[in-house]
């Protein structure tokens, strides 16, 4: 599992550093949390559509988990930030694989934030 | 006899949007907008610091440290604007309101510029929302249509609907 997160970790870096991005470690760490923070999200939402169960009414209960996704991504990406430990498992990654694997963060991202935003739409 | 009014805290009062209209939310302290309007403060200092020139006493070393701590703080604002305001769309379906919390949350992870922006309207909107008791969005929802230009530079018309 913490593989999967490095491996994220490491793309998003990549992708910001590239297109010279001047804080990509932070760029990197956020979206990370962020897509933590909505695969717990979409899980409630799923939960809530299988067996109704009080959601929080206020966004603001969502804060103390956000701040601590971020925290603890922090400490263990950003604090003393070294790419080499990551370049040495992923700098020679096949192309081919390397943008299938850049598409499917994206679109994970993307279906992550779908899900509680249909729901809130439909529901 | 003159009648005097006597101030009661519990009394409820009349809100209204006019002039002159008592705010939505009671006077009393707001631990909110205390904490949005020292944000706020801190993300127009940084602007100013990062668009104004260089103090003659500052390093380009120290300089460039400076901007990248202001963008790295509003990026992390960026970041807690678009969890808040996906979580708001689940329990408030998505309106203009929490929609534009998210643009501006994306808009933050667009460079230094982009990340002071993201951080300067988080602040902003805390702010808002702690004094009047709707977010900046809300005010816009309630106020305005909004209706897609079709223009680059202006992507969204804004029609009053009173």
């Amino acid at each position: 599992m913490f593989s999967l997160f490095d491996y994220i970790f490491y793309r998003i870096y990549k992708f910001f550093r590239v297109r010279g991005d001047g804080i990509p470690e932070t760029a990197g760490t956020l979206l990370l949390s962020l897509i933590q923070f909505l695969t717990v999200l979409d899980i409630m939402v799923i939960v809530k559509m299988v067996y109704d169960y009080p959601f929080p009414e206020n966004k603001y209960y969502f804060l103390p988990p956000l701040i601590l996704l971020g925290v603890i991504n922090w400490f263990r990406y950003e604090r003393n930030f070294d790419i080499s430990q990551f370049d040495g498992k992923w700098k020679d990654e096949e192309e081919k694989r390397k943008i299938k694997n850049g598409w499917l963060i994206g679109l994970y991202l993307l279906i992550s934030f779908l899900i509680p935003a249909m729901y809130g739409y439909l529901k | 006899m003159q009648n005097v009014y006597i101030y009661d805290p519990n009394e409820e009062v009349q809100t209204g949007n006019g002039p002159g209209d008592p705010p939505a939310k009671s006077n009393d302290p707001n631990w909110l907008s205390a904490a949005a309007a020292v944000l706020n403060i801190w993300g127009i200092g940084t602007t100013i610091a990062i668009e104004g020139p260089r103090p003659r006493y500052t390093g380009p070393k120290e300089w460039g440290s400076q901007v990248k701590a202001g963008a790295k703080f509003g990026r992390r604002l960026g970041y807690l604007g678009v969890g808040l305001s996906v979580a708001d769309m689940v329990i408030n379906k998505p309106n203009a309101s929490n929609t534009l919390d998210a643009t501006f949350g994306v808009i933050s992870f667009a460079g230094v510029p982009g990340a002071i922006i993201g951080g300067v309207y988080f602040g902003a909107n805390l702010l808002t929302e702690g004094i009047t008791g709707k977010t900046i969005g809300q005010h816009v929802d309630d106020n305005f249509y909004i209706i897609p230009s079709g223009m680059p530079m202006s992507p969204f018309l804004f029609i009053p609907k009173n």
